[in-house]
């Protein structure tokens, strides 16, 4: 079944390729885009770093690790998982029922069902940011590196699986949902040495930004096995909660009518 | 009796929200329930065309929608080769078949051919079968052209024989269809209609066909459940509701003059050749069609009659 199930990954996969490659150009244009607009988006803290030297102990080193983990996060979670941000529009169109009828796991089918290939350029960001922070020599840190980028690829989707879930709660909550994921990527984009106090329990709670700027950050830097734990307790809970929220969502779906294709 | 499907007091109720006035309630709401579907019950046998038919918002859709697992229903209970659809989702999946017609199951910007592979690994069926079936299946709905076309540049007509053909590649035993011709021309319902039929006997597919088209379960079913309200109404064979409702015809024609004729004829007592000739006796036709009386009037007349 689970060969069988990564078989069916690379084939919608391979087609979500073919759709973004609909237009070629398009396509390579969107990916350099999204790679110069993190770049220069790192390069304005370099810029700030370069005078100041540090933020609250965080030094530059600290910033290219902390934005490569989270674009190349983002990046998986965009390229291969997006769908989780079309679920209220699904529900509104009455296409969701395409994968309720579906033999297969019906989150599976809606995880997989969107992709933008311009996401390529955050994982592009990600490898290239990792390199400039120097941790690329040691084959153990480059094996975290990946681990931790997968991690934090699952808080993105279970993050925005959870928010976008509403929809099945309560109409008209998407841009709710779209407003919080947006405040929880702006905070995971700051060094998690700026926030103190009641900012840093918003941090760690409502918006848990922290899970993917501040934990992976010093697992790397300074390894120590309560933060791995905490961050694989939390990233468990997370998505447990979103995967039984979703399911719940599912059995109070009333329809949609609107005309549409996939 | 060899019953596929058997449908036993079957409810749903839907609670819609009644808007409230006033900046003050914002977090108070009021809800109505709407019974969209109120204890229906009927049983279908192995390789039975039946047509669901009943007036927009009847519960036809949502009748269909709680067989193919997709709501729950509020009390109830409906069986599929002896399996509970909603509770045995996965394990029917590949039993059944649907087409929405107002929905579609091709992805919108790929080829029509990758469409109906990735289905073909949705539904995990080995490469060569999947290939002969596809083949299959495009030489009978003739659609061969149409293939390498993505979803997006397909007519209405052809993209609806592509949804059955998508439909019917896992070769279900049972096939719901809901509103297939909605929105074609005549010419395209008519192709769909008889593909339908001719697929379907081929295969000894059980077929629950939803419209609010009288043609098309004339054209296509053996016997017609008709819902109203949630209700049902009538459970009859085609036959006799053709002989009992549908005798009556509706002509209109257009004189060259720009005069319009309306004619009522009741074929048991008038044969509409007859109609036909007298009405061509002296008048230059431009245009005429011939109607079915609609749902409504059929549903009117039944419980006329039921009265």
């Amino acid at each position: 079944m689970a060969v069988s199930n990564l078989n069916l990954f690379w084939s919608i996969q391979r087609n979500n390729f073919k759709s973004a490659f609909a237009s070629k150009s398009d396509a390579f244009m969107n990916f350099f885009l999204m790679l110069l607009n993190n770049l220069l988006f790192v390069f304005m803290w370099w810029a700030l770093l370069e005078n100041r030297g540090s933020i609250n102990g965080w030094t530059m080193q600290h910033l290219y690790l902390m934005h490569g983990i989270n674009n190349f996060g983002f990046g998986i979670y965009a390229v291969f998982f997006r769908g989780c941000e079309a679920i209220p529009q699904y529900i509104e169109n009455g296409s969701l029922e395409n994968y309720i009828t579906s033999p297969r796991n019906s989150l599976f089918l809606v995880l997989t069902s969107e992709s933008t290939f311009a996401n390529w350029g955050d994982i592009a960001t990600g490898i290239i940011l990792f390199i400039c922070s120097g941790y690329y020599t040691d084959l153990q840190n480059i094996f975290t590196f990946l681990v931790l980028t997968m991690i934090v690829s699952v808080i993105f989707v279970a993050f925005r699986l959870a928010l976008s879930t509403l929809s099945f709660y309560k109409n008209d909550i998407d841009r709710f949902g779209h407003n919080i994921f947006m405040s929880f990527l702006i905070f995971s984009s700051q060094p998690a040495s700026v926030f103190g106090g009641w900012y840093k329990v918003i941090y760690l709670t409502i918006i848990p930004a922290g899970f993917i700027s501040l934990f992976p950050v010093e697992i790397i830097t300074d390894f120590k096995w309560v933060n791995l734990a905490i961050l694989l307790s939390f990233t468990t809970a997370l998505s447990s909660f979103a995967i039984w929220f979703f399911y719940r969502g599912l059995k109070r779906y009333s329809s949609g009518n609107k005309f549409g294709v996939r | 009796m060899n019953n596929i499907i058997e449908i036993n007091n079957l409810s749903k109720k839907f609670k819609i929200k009644k808007p409230k006035k006033g900046l003050f309630n914002l977090f108070s709401a009021e809800y109505k329930t709407v019974n969209a579907v109120n204890n229906i019950s009927f049983n279908i046998q192995k390789g039975e065309r039946v047509a669901f038919i009943g007036p927009n918002g009847a519960g036809k859709s949502t009748t269909i929608k709680m067989l193919s697992s997709i709501l729950h229903p509020t009390s109830g209970d409906a069986k599929i080769f002896g399996l509970t659809p909603w509770e045995n989702r996965q394990a029917l999946a590949h039993e059944i078949g649907t087409v929405f017609g107002q929905r579609s199951q091709l992805w919108y910007n790929l080829p029509v051919k990758d469409s109906f592979y990735l289905i073909g690994k949705i539904y995990n069926i080995d490469e060569v079968k999947l290939k002969r079936r596809v083949s299959k299946l495009v030489n009978l709905f003739e659609i061969r052209d149409l293939l390498n076309h993505p979803t997006k540049s397909l007519s209405l007509g052809q993209r609806m024989r592509c949804e059955i053909v998508a439909s019917f590649i896992h070769n279900p035993k049972v096939l719901f269809l809901d509103e297939p011709t909605i929105g074609l021309d005549i010419t395209a319902k008519a192709i769909i209609r008889e593909l339908i039929k001719k697929q379907t006997l081929e295969e000894e597919t059980t077929l629950l066909l939803t419209s609010h088209d009288t043609d098309d379960m004339e054209k296509v079913c053996d016997r017609v459940i008709i819902i109203n309200k949630g209700k049902l109404i009538l459970d009859n064979s085609i036959n006799h509701l053709k002989e009992k409702y549908l005798n009556k015809k509706y002509i209109r024609a257009t004189l060259d003059n720009g005069e319009k004729i309306s004619k009522e004829v009741n074929t048991q007592k008038m044969p509409i050749q007859k109609v036909l000739e007298d009405l061509l006796k002296g008048n230059n036709i431009i245009d005429f069609t011939i109607e079915n009386p609609p749902m409504e009037e059929i549903i009117k007349e039944i419980y006329n009659q039921d009265v």
